[in-house]
């Protein structure tokens, strides 16, 4: 089933053409990824897919579903999730804040019985806590809940960042460079991380410069040059493909 | 018919003195991106200025330009050590730290000058003069021919002077202006200053023609910030527009609607724009 | 355990000497000013809701605090309401009043939002000086009745001493500060602070902003009714004064210097500068100058406010609990 999907996706910026026609598709279950030289559109992508901005034309599905133009919560409840390229977490809150901020509620709680306490609200704070406390295990930072999150290294910063992702227990995670800036060590532990969810059943579509991270986690890759697709298909055949050669390396 | 243009005519005027305040508001927030709640003051304080000076017998032309000085250097002085210290912190700062000045500057006058109003009689400002069969108290033309004026040379100033281009890519990207070496905190001091002295003007130029009290820039001040927010923060002709359109609405619906309402017509104007134009009848923010 | 038992400890102390205060303070005076400290409590945090929690200066909080008086008066002395009823009902037609104020105006750029919430006071202030056969304009309605409670089989509570007046207010403020201090600690109070904080992303983990901040302002705008209301049946009095400039000075010298978003800072400014005025044997004028300096200053230097540095003094001495 085609999770996510983009149909002739364009977005223009003032004359200059970000996004052209881009058709791309995520099946869940898989790792995709999105690479392609600076500028050539793909954090654009994510903030068009997710709301972030308004889309020049084409359309974004989620589900079967046409998410194009809604708002960027709305997207988020349906079971969207993304990273930023610049990290993006709530620096004066603790750890464990700002993982429970990245669950919202369902559509039925009532904001007074939120702020009394009833037994319902009770039971689904207790549950958060669980989970967000499974989540920090899982990439071992749990010690680190009551810290300001703002006091993290910056390698933490990512994992809590990533792991904020998955708090509400999303369809598709969009990551956006994951492996930028960061360790070899901790790059290996990333992708370890994420081979996991992957069995578990979280589809990923992953921005990323490492090569090595596309070649090793990827099932698919997609490449954009100038807001264009201008190949698609698995990593090997990515790694040896004349345009794509040519799109980062110039002629 | 004859009324219509009367209360025409007496829009425009007034337009006037709201758009020179207004102007002076939108540059500041343009450039320095600050919401200057005192600005009010400053015209309140310069219609003060243009009192004393008057009452020790100097002529009223010079009376004006010690007024617009002083307002500048007041705006100075202000600026150098209210706001720029709070620059780049939170942004509500800058807002309250000017509002605490319009205290100041409000109670201040108060206990210095009591809270009756003052009048200057000027003959030849009362003098009445007789256009096409409108009455118009000659101060009211000066006010209409200075705000001319001074828009005027504020578009060359802005336009064609070095300073002038400066400010506009302040007001446009204040990062790279710093990059590429424009001294910031001297146009965010012209600038503010500009906006004072502007404020002061309008506050000379009134003086004769209004009575003077401690609380005339706060009523005054509010209008000219709907004519800010209608004309878009920033967008100096839009609020030269919409400080001429409040005035004239004004104007009229005083006369046909309702007096007591008076200062609520310019308010209301604002607030329906705003329900369909959020960003203003000008749009948004274009740089100066 | 250690911190949580002395906690409880200074509540139970705080709280019986707040119990016996009428019993020490002899002097009517005082009591008097300290049942306004009560009602200053109430309304800077309810506007602290909106300057602090959701971080935009809003200008209309004396509005509310008008709406809530005056509907409070006429449905008492024109309908014959009782008094336990028009109070919540005061609070509830603030809060419908801040919602449909605040549909446009939360959709506007901070700045606008100021300037439009200043122009929403300043027209209510034109309706109720000008709307003589309701309001009874700038006179304002005289003889407003104390409260009276009917409760069923005790028979009616007549609140009329001071202590009564005293004791009622205790409760509001209790009421008021538990309930702000379970939203903050609720998943709304951790919402507005992720919008305060960084919206976008906050947006992208699902939070709708926008309906964040129709709840603050609803809900600072209830509060305020509730203290017009019982502003207005404790000097029985209800007028249109609370527009002047000075009340929302007062707010934000409150809120701002002593500590927006700290529960304890405001309420040690509202209690602060509800004494000060009555100590300070100035002209008015003066005075507010004075003000004008003290928020000037607050803002330049300690832009925290007195909450604030008892937190930075609290955070040095341990590590913040979740």
């Amino acid at each position: 089933m085609r999770l996510l999907e983009t149909i002739e996706l364009t977005k223009n910026f003032f004359g200059l053409t970000a996004l052209d026609k881009v058709n791309l598709y995520v099946n869940k279950g898989e790792i995709v990824g999105l690479i392609g030289p600076n500028g050539s559109g793909k954090t654009t992508l994510f903030n068009c897919a997710t709301g972030v901005l308004p889309v020049t034309g084409g359309r974004v599905k989620f589900r079967g579903e046409d998410i194009t133009g809604l708002k960027t919560h709305e997207i988020a409840l349906k079971g969207l999730s993304r990273t930023f390229q610049i990290i993006r977490i709530f620096p004066q809150m603790t750890v464990m804040e700002n993982m429970l901020l990245s669950i919202q509620q369902h559509q039925g709680e009532r904001i007074l019985s939120s702020i009394l306490r009833t037994p319902r609200v009770r039971r689904f704070e207790k549950e958060a806590r669980e989970r967000a406390l499974e989540l920090l295990e899982f990439v071992n930072i749990a010690h680190l809940k009551d810290n300001l999150a703002g006091n993290l290294s910056f390698g933490q910063h990512k994992l809590l960042e990533f792991i904020m992702a998955l708090m509400p227990d999303p369809e598709i995670v969009l990551l956006d460079e994951p492996a930028a800036a960061v360790n070899p060590t901790m790059i290996k532990k990333m992708m370890d991380h994420i081979f996991q969810l992957n069995k578990e059943g979280y589809t990923f579509l992953i921005i990323e410069h490492n090569m090595d991270v596309v070649m090793e986690l990827c099932n698919r890759v997609v490449v954009l040059n100038y807001g264009e697709k201008i190949a698609e298909g698995k990593p090997e055949e990515i790694k040896n493909n004349d345009d794509v050669i040519e799109a980062y390396f110039g002629t | 018919m004859e009324m219509f243009f009367q209360l025409l005519v007496n829009g425009i005027a007034f337009g006037s003195i709201y758009a020179m305040v207004a102007v002076g508001l939108t540059i500041v927030f343009g450039i320095l991106e600050v919401v200057n709640f005192a600005q009010g003051e400053f015209y309140m304080l310069a219609a003060y200025v243009t009192f004393l000076v008057y009452l020790v017998q100097l002529p009223y032309p010079l009376a004006i330009a010690i007024a617009v000085a002083t307002m500048i250097v007041i705006g100075l002085i202000v600026e150098r050590f209210a706001i720029r210290p709070l620059i780049g912190r939170a942004w509500q700062l800058p807002i309250l730290s000017t509002l605490g000045i319009s205290i100041i500057m409000q109670n201040g006058a108060i206990v210095l000058w009591t809270p009756n109003p003052r009048t200057i009689i000027i003959d030849i400002a009362n003098l009445n003069i007789h256009i096409f069969g409108v009455v118009i108290v000659f101060q009211k033309l000066m006010i209409v021919f200075f705000a001319l004026a001074l828009f005027i040379g504020l578009h060359y100033f802005i336009q064609k002077t070095k300073t002038g281009k400066a400010m506009r890519a302040v007001s446009q990207n204040k990062e790279a202006c710093r990059i590429i070496g424009i001294d910031v905190p001297r146009i965010s001091s012209i600038t503010f200053a500009l906006g004072a002295g502007l404020s002061g003007f309008g506050g000379a130029l009134v003086a004769p023609v209004m009575a003077i009290h401690p609380v005339m820039g706060i009523l005054l001040v509010l209008k000219c910030f709907a004519a800010v927010i209608m004309g878009g923060f920033g967008n100096i002709k839009g609020t030269i527009y919409s400080a001429f359109i409040l005035a004239i609405v004004e104007s009229f619906a005083v006369a046909y609607v309702s007096l007591q309402y008076k200062d609520v017509f310019a308010f209301l104007v604002m607030i329906i724009i705003l329900l369909f134009r959020p960003a203003g009848l000008f749009g948004k923010k274009v740089g100066i | 355990m250690n911190m949580r038992i002395s906690r409880l400890l200074v509540m139970i102390a705080v709280g019986i000497f707040l119990l016996g205060i009428p019993y020490f303070v002899t002097s009517p005076y005082v009591m008097h000013i300290i049942i306004f400290s009560g009602i200053y409590i109430i309304f800077a945090l309810s506007y602290d809701i909106v300057v602090g929690y959701l971080g935009m200066l809003s200008l209309a909080h004396p509005a509310f605090y008008g709406v809530g008086g005056y509907t409070s008066v006429l449905l008492v002395m024109k309908l014959d309401v009782p008094y336990i009823i028009a109070l919540p009902i005061a609070g509830i037609l603030a809060l419908i009043v801040a919602l449909i104020v605040g549909f446009p105006a939360l959709r506007l750029s901070y700045h606008s939002f100021a300037i439009v919430t200043l122009a929403f006071t300043l027209i209510m202030r034109a309706v109720w000086i000008n709307w003589v056969s309701l309001t009874n304009g700038p006179m304002g309605i005289p003889g407003v009745p104390r409260p009276t409670i009917d409760i069923p089989f005790l028979g009616a509570i007549h609140i009329e001493t001071l202590t009564d007046y005293y004791y009622f207010i205790l409760i509001l403020v209790i009421i008021t500060c538990l309930f702000i201090y379970l939203m903050i600690h609720s998943r709304v109070g951790r919402a507005l602070l992720s919008i305060r904080e960084n919206e976008v992303l906050a947006e992208t983990l699902g939070v709708n902003a926008f309906k964040y901040r129709m709840i603050a302002f609803a809900i600072g705008a209830f509060f305020a009714g509730l203290a017009g209301s019982f502003t207005a049946h404790y000097i029985t009095f209800m007028g249109p004064e609370f527009t002047d400039f000075y009340y929302i000075t007062m707010l934000l010298i409150m809120v701002i210097l002593g500590g927006s978003g700290t529960i304890h800072g405001v309420i040690i400014g509202a209690i602060a500068f509800t004494f000060i005025p009555e100590y300070l044997r100035i002209t008015p004028e003066f005075r507010d100058v004075i003000y004008g300096f003290v928020l000037l200053t607050t803002i330049i230097f300690m832009p925290g406010g007195i909450g604030g540095k008892i937190n930075e003094i609290l955070y040095r001495r341990r590590v913040r609990t979740g």
